[in-house]
């Protein structure tokens, strides 16, 4: 039998990205990346955080030289029209999707809008980013990173001696991304059955609030006010010789492992530390520490990495970015995307988050100028298509 | 209206808590989930340690959130009988969701081969730690290592601490959530080829992509990212402060100079809004203990509430540190009705986190809590398989399910 050639999974789905955060930009870059085409909308005064954030040669600021819009915004097509152009209402009008965080207005108002766009494209779904939804009382409330964060839980708790920290990278803002694009395909699904778009939203303080799974349900059913974890056995990072080494301990075969590797298989029969029970009270995990972070004192973190791997004790390097992009499994795997940049020279772009094993995602394109294509599209007669 | 997963059915043989996570999105709206636990191989996140005492398996917190909306099954899939009745579910089904390292589904005799054989149409998602190829494929991993080995939790820290972890099993999320786009592609791509496909998630592939700034950072500039606490270079004042309640904290992002003014305004502190030494980023910048402090002294004579509303009615960005507690009595959460509260036997009725995205016409629907250990045995293989009470009566007796787990504990 023939086999049937790939098909991109999302080839015959047309996207407008009109956002300018790092949700909205990674939404669309993950459509993108399952073959979609998705077509930028930014507008001058409403430039996009990868053109503004960099990194840039010689730290020389230019939204046309940042390397992370290289990644982010790959494969994409760019417009620089606004959203109250005639050309904008053609673009949507071809498109399944729009993602917008703010760029059609703010939060109330900006519903209206939204209501307007579903009524003259019935088909249409509307993906709207907001840091806390469309109506309510905080809904015209500014928002940035942190008090997304805070808003949506992430601060409720702080390592000992210390205020409540925010993640060094803005994690949290891309898997509301990662929520927002499956709220798009499910409303796609939906229109399957129904023949119409929706109106689909991320709301960052319960997207923010979805991620942490384990606090609200603990405080309701176990009345814990405030929950942190990974400072202390049974999860920390450990300084070690070289770096840093995680070690984390969530099943008894992983103690037991840990206890040969340290070299002390002896610990594991001490009675005082036989379950995990005994081990969470908080003087032993203390003492547990202690003794793991003078034995990873000594230990260099690869060679632990796959010592423990072997004897399934997941213990984990905690590389920096440099080490991410030299090391072996992602190489082995294929993960990253070489590219040639005209300005910025070669550079080592992240894959897809998952493959499909007949194909279905791709390796998108360069990311565009802005506006480089809006000849494309401002010629667009109103049923053309581009 | 109908939800917008209706007709599709999914076989869960996850654990712990990415592929439940997973599974959970494509439940909430709509898909028929069937979870699968073995009779002597429980989900250990039914609560690892001390699960077999006082029915603690069926009241685990967390594990009652992540199961909503599902039916579940106790098969055991090692039997040559569990096996087989497991691929005649996939003949029914049109996506096989599992997080085992590689080895194990071969181990079972379930490659994704012999799954298609069943079913051309069946889509298997498997979601690994660190993928089903490469040197460290059977390397075990879960959302602490993945977050490690990713290296998302090197930047994350205080100028004078190592890198250090979020504070929540927020990776077995983020994977999960990616599981759930991968799921749907599939679907969508169904639509045109009539084909099944297998989908291979690395876990740590979805993390690094979040981590596309450093990384190209570090290729442009051979820098490694400097640990700022909750400091940011384009914003001061730019932090957590401490409130009038010891542990309950505001945040608080000035992000320009006309917001700085406003906020001296706020706090009543004309004279720093008069000092000129203060009036631009790089003024606050190389002031910022200074500034740092006077942000905290204003805000611990307030409750968090209180002098986030007296910023946000300045139009600067602020907001309590809500603890589960503010969370579970914040009118905009409750505004449109986030929380679900679900009648579960055994756990009584509780409030539960929503869905993880809001579809307006096609909402998310809870039609049920967290199944019983077993609950939906019989019903799913009479109602799929055509099983009646001889035949299942077979099946308890031969140990391929069971009503009631047999001893284990993870501990």
């Amino acid at each position: 039998m023939e086999q049937p050639r790939p098909v991109t999974a999302l080839g015959d789905v047309t996207v407008v990205e009109a956002t300018a955060g790092v949700a909205g930009g990674y939404c669309g870059r993950l459509l993108a990346g399952l073959g979609a085409d998705v077509i930028k909308v930014e507008p001058p005064d409403r430039l996009d955080v990868a053109r503004r954030a960099g990194p840039f040669p010689e730290d020389v600021a230019d939204p046309e030289r940042s390397a992370w819009h290289r990644y982010l915004h790959a494969g994409k097509r760019s417009v620089s029209f606004g959203v109250d152009t005639e050309v904008f209402e053609r673009l949507v009008g071809r498109a399944d999707v729009l993602i917008d965080d703010g760029s059609l207005g703010a939060p109330p108002a900006v519903r209206d809008r939204y209501d307007a766009l579903l009524a003259d494209h019935p088909r249409l779904v509307v993906v709207a980013l907001s840091p806390y939804g469309l109506a309510g009382p905080k809904a015209a409330w500014a928002s940035s990173e942190l008090t997304d964060l805070a808003a949506g839980g992430w601060l409720q708790a702080s390592a000992p001696g210390r205020p409540p920290l925010m993640p060094g990278t803005p994690c949290a803002h891309h898997a509301a991304g990662v929520f927002a694009a499956v709220g798009a395909l499910l409303a796609l699904r939906a229109r399957r059955h129904t023949g119409r778009g929706q109106l689909v939203e991320t709301r960052m303080n319960e997207a923010f609030l979805s991620m942490l799974t384990a606090p609200t349900s603990l405080y309701v059913m176990a009345g814990l006010d405030g929950y942190r974890t990974g400072d202390g056995y049974p999860y920390a990072i450990h300084r070690c010789a070289d770096g840093h080494l995680g070690v984390s301990i969530l099943t008894q075969t992983h103690w037991t492992g840990l206890c040969e590797l340290m070299g002390t298989p002896e610990l594991a029969d001490d009675p005082r530390f036989a379950s995990g029970v005994q081990r969470a009270d908080p003087a032993v995990a203390a003492e547990l520490d202690a003794r793991i972070a003078a034995w990873a004192a000594e230990q260099r973190a690869e060679d632990v990495f796959e010592r423990g791997q072997a004897m399934r004790v997941p213990v984990a390097v905690v590389p920096a970015p440099a080490e991410v992009l030299t090391s072996p499994q992602y190489a082995a795997r294929g993960y990253w995307h070489d590219i040639v940049d005209p300005d910025l020279g070669p550079l080592r772009l992240p894959g897809h988050p998952f493959r499909f094993r007949d194909g279905g995602t791709v390796d998108p394109g360069p990311a565009p100028h802005r506006g480089e294509h809006d000849a494309v599209f401002s010629a667009l007669a109103p049923d053309e298509e581009a | 209206m109908a939800g917008a997963l209706d007709g599709v059915r999914v076989l869960d043989l996850t654990a712990w808590q990415a592929g439940p996570f997973l599974t959970m999105a494509l439940a909430d709206f709509g898909a028929d989930v069937i979870k699968i636990e073995a009779p002597s191989r429980l989900d250990g996140w039914r609560g690892a340690a001390g699960m077999m005492v006082d029915l603690a398996y069926e009241k685990g917190p967390l594990w009652l959130t992540m199961n909503r909306n599902k039916r579940g099954i106790s098969l055991d899939l090692r039997s040559a009988e569990g096996r087989e009745l497991f691929l005649r579910l996939v003949a029914e089904a049109d996506v096989v969701v599992e997080n085992y390292t590689p080895r194990v589904m071969e181990g079972f005799g379930l490659g994704f081969e012999v799954l298609r054989a069943a079913n051309e149409r069946i889509m298997l998602v498997a979601l690994s730690g660190f993928g089903a190829t490469g040197p460290w494929r059977d390397y075990s991993a879960f959302a602490f290592p993945t977050e490690e080995v990713s290296g998302l939790a090197y930047p994350t820290g205080f100028p004078d601490s190592g890198p250090m972890l979020v504070g929540h099993s927020v990776t077995d999320v983020f994977a999960g959530a990616m599981g759930a786009l991968a799921v749907l592609g599939a679907l969508h791509k169904r639509e045109r080829t009539g084909q099944g496909d297998a989908v291979d998630l690395s876990q740590i592939e979805g993390l690094t992509t979040f981590l596309a700034r450093e990384l190209l950072d570090a290729q442009l500039h051979g820098r490694a990212p400097v640990r700022r606490g909750n400091r940011r270079a384009d914003a001061v004042p730019h932090g957590v402060f401490p409130t009038a309640v010891a542990g309950h904290w505001l945040a608080l992002a000035v992000r320009d100079d006309a917001e700085w003014v406003r906020w001296c305004e706020v706090a009543g502190r004309v004279d720093l809004a008069a000092d000129p030494t203060l009036a631009t980023l790089a003024g606050r910048t190389a002031a910022i203990d200074r500034v740092e402090e006077a942000v905290g002294a204003w805000s611990s004579t307030l409750a968090g509430d209180d002098a986030a509303r007296a910023c946000q009615e300045a139009g600067i960005a602020a907001s309590p540190a809500l603890k589960p507690s503010g969370l579970l009595a914040d009118d905009q959460l409750w505004a449109d009705g986030f929380f679900v509260v679900l009648d579960r036997a055994i756990v009584g009725a509780h409030p539960y986190p929503g869905p993880i995205v809001r579809l307006h016409d096609t909402p998310a629907t809870f039609d049920r809590p967290a199944p019983r250990y077993g609950e939906h045995t019989d019903e799913v293989l009479r109602e799929l398989l055509g099983f009646d009470d001889a035949a299942l009566a077979g099946l308890y007796e031969r140990g391929i399910t069971s009503r009631v787990p047999l001893a284990q504990d993870w501990r």
